[in-house]
This record gives structure tokens, sequence and C-alpha cells, in this order.
């Protein structure tokens, strides 16, 4: 093999490696971008589903409150169950952000607020008006507010608070 | 009636619960948008926007305040 074959061999074999390397990097750079669109949409959905689960807690107490005459036990548990389901979105909301699987914007824009605002006034809020409710209309309640039934989304306010000391 | 009129309120940023007869008004011409192609969201908001006079008056941003002022509401009932 002459010396100019092996150069030729040894360019085309150059090229081709290039070639890939090149390609390689173009799809990385597409897969991020496939990753971020991924990551919105999560939030996305997330959010879309949170509004209605909140939607729904707010339409049971509003019920419970606009009801004529005296509210039954089913009205209480409505705002129970539609309350529970609303915190349990919160709740997987702040798994996905633990997780990674959450775009930054999106947590500091969106979600952060709204865990802040979950830990602040509605929990609290949420538990110490169905005890009230409980108490005073002699329906059996045993729900108290347990910081690791909410575990996760204490973690991402630990981790808002931490941010906003910076 | 009174948990879609609710809903709307929260929705649009209405300031009270929209009527009867206008939510029906808003349910016919969000039909009519989505029949002309537009996706249901935006159908809903184009006919609220049409429709109630009273539309994103207030912007319903803190989910925490509304349930604490409807749950305050419930604990004096």
């Amino acid at each position: 093999m002459s010396k100019e074959t092996l150069i030729l061999a040894g360019t085309h074999v150059a090229a081709a490696i290039i070639g890939f390397l090149f390609s390689r990097l173009t799809m990385t750079c597409k897969e991020r971008k496939d990753h971020q669109a991924r990551l919105q949409d999560n939030s996305n959905k997330l959010s879309s589903e949170l509004d209605k689960r909140y939607q729904g807690f707010t339409t049971a107490i509003n019920k419970y409150v606009q009801k004529g005459g005296e509210p039954n036990l089913d009205d209480f548990y409505d705002i129970a169950t539609t309350g529970d389901s609303y915190f349990s979105q919160c709740r997987m909301i702040c798994d996905y952000i633990l997780s990674g699987n959450m775009d930054e914007k999106s947590i500091k824009n969106t979600h952060l607020p709204v865990m802040k605002d979950v830990i602040d006034k509605s929990l609290p809020g949420y538990y110490g008006t169905l005890q009230k409710i409980a108490k005073k209309r002699n329906i059996p309640y045993g729900g108290i507010l347990k910081r690791e039934n909410y575990k996760s989304i204490y973690e991402v306010y630990n981790k808002y608070k931490l941010g906003e000391n910076k | 009636m009174a948990d879609i009129a609710h809903s709307l309120k929260i929705k649009y940023g209405l300031l009270n619960p929209p009527p009867e007869d206008k939510i029906k008004l808003w349910v016919e011409k969000t039909e009519s948008f989505i029949s002309g192609g537009i996706s249901a969201d935006e159908a809903g908001e184009r006919a609220a926007q049409e429709v109630f006079l009273d539309y994103q008056k207030i912007i319903y941003e803190a989910q925490a305040d509304t349930i604490l002022a409807l749950l305050a509401q419930a604990k004096n009932k």
C-alpha cells in the first residue's frame, strides 16, 4: 500500500470519526432540548391537575358554606376528601421537584410560592378548621396535621427558605 | 349551578358568582367557539371575556388565600 493511499484512508477514517462525534454532539443538543421540554411538560400537567383539584376543594367548601339549613356529614367529608386530594397533588409536585423532574424556572416561579403558602397557610388552616367544625357538629374526625405526611412539601419549603436567605 | 358559578368566579377572576342566564350564555358561546375550531380552554376564556362584565376584575392567584377565606366562612357556619 502506497503512502498516498494510507494518507487517503487515514483522512477518510478521521472524517468518519469527526462526523460521528459531530452527530453525537447534535444528538446531545436535541436530547437536551427534549429533556427540557419534558420537564416543562411535567410542570404544566401537574399544575393543571392541581388547578382542577383546587377547584374541587374550593367548590366543596363553598357548597358547605352556601348550604340552606345545616350541612350534613357528607358535606363535611366532601371538604375532607377534596382537601386531601388537593394536598396530595401538592405532595406529588414536590416529589417531582425533589427527584429533578421539573424545570428550574417553573419550580422557582410557579411551584415554590404555592408550596410556601401551603405550609404557612392552607395546611394549618385546613386541619384547624376541620377539627373545629367536627367538634362543633359532633362529627368523628381524627385528622391532625402531621409533618411526616407531607415530608416532600416541607423539604421543598426548607430549600425555598434557604434560597431566600442567600 | 351554584358550584359552576363558584368555579367560574375563581377561574375567570369575577367579582361575584355569575347568575344562571349568564352561565347559559357562556356555555353557548364556549360551544360555538369550540365548534369553530378553538381549543376548549381558549374558547372558555374568550366566551368569559364577552359574557362576564367583571371578567378578570380580581386575580385569585394565591390559592391559599381563597382556601383560607372559604374555610373561615365554613367554620362560622
